[in-house]
């Protein structure tokens, strides 16, 4: 396994998400991922204990309070219609700012975007662990063919489509690298 | 000026979303909800275009598959 990689902000969704899918212990090869105490209630809503119960040691929470909202992320975080679970997700990131935010929210990830801030999804983290080594080719692929009956994670038919054939030919073309 | 053409549409909501809309108009934001929806659907459009998510999702697959974080 490679060495443990970077800081992670999580919002909701993906972690709402991976748990949806099995997949929460994903979160385990980043150094960190740090989790709002407004994301964390968030979460603990819609998927009850899936923070607790599935206990993953790289998941820290952290308060809310503790990070000013700056007025510039006010004035975005307004402007974007940013829920509470986002905006404090983003002021986390203005003092992580080499730190990755995920989000399945497509306009926290525009507001991530205007800062200047990498910034991912429940799709990315899903085919990173085949590289990480944490979860095979076929098993991710499996996962992408049923994700519309296991995760309220909305991906339109035709994309889902396209995503999992590029998923074929990378595992494909994976495999035919290492027998040959 | 031609007005616009409008189609109507005829949906669900749950009602402590209503109980919010009516509190909008009720203390004098918006005319009636009619306008609170629009505006909502206008916001949420601005954000969540096709092409702004197809290129969000081609970002997680690039630094998914081949990323070097």
């Amino acid at each position: 396994m490679e060495s443990p990689a970077k800081i992670v902000v999580a919002d909701a969704g993906p972690l709402i998400h991976l748990d949806e899918l099995d997949c929460l212990d994903l979160l385990g090869d980043f150094a960190q991922v740090l989790v709002t105490d407004v994301v964390w209630a968030e979460v603990s809503r819609y998927r009850p204990g899936a923070l607790v119960t599935k206990s993953i040691p790289t998941v820290k929470r952290v308060e809310s309070g503790e990070y000013q909202i700056l007025p510039s992320l006010q004035i975005v975080a307004q402007a974007f219609e940013l829920d509470p679970g986002e905006t404090t997700a983003l002021a986390v990131m203005q003092s992580a700012q080499t730190a990755i935010l995920l989000t399945d929210d497509s306009a926290a990830r525009l507001a991530a975007e205007s800062f200047g801030f990498a910034v991912h999804g429940t799709i990315g983290v899903l085919l990173r662990a085949i590289h990480r080594n944490q979860r095979t080719g076929t098993e991710i692929l499996n996962i992408l063919r049923n994700l519309p009956n296991r995760s309220t994670l909305h991906i339109a038919p035709r994309l889902l489509a396209a995503l999992i054939s590029e998923v074929e030919m990378y595992v494909g073309n994976a495999s035919a690298a290492s027998t040959g | 000026m031609q007005a616009a053409t409008t189609v109507t549409v005829q949906t669900r909501v749950p009602a402590k979303l209503h109980q919010e809309i009516e509190q909008l108009v009720n203390i004098g934001w918006y005319n009636d909800t009619n306008e609170v929806l629009l505006e909502a659907l206008r916001r949420f459009l601005s954000t969540h275009r096709a092409d702004v998510m197809e290129r969000h999702l081609r970002e997680d697959i690039q630094w998914g598959l081949y990323g070097s974080e």
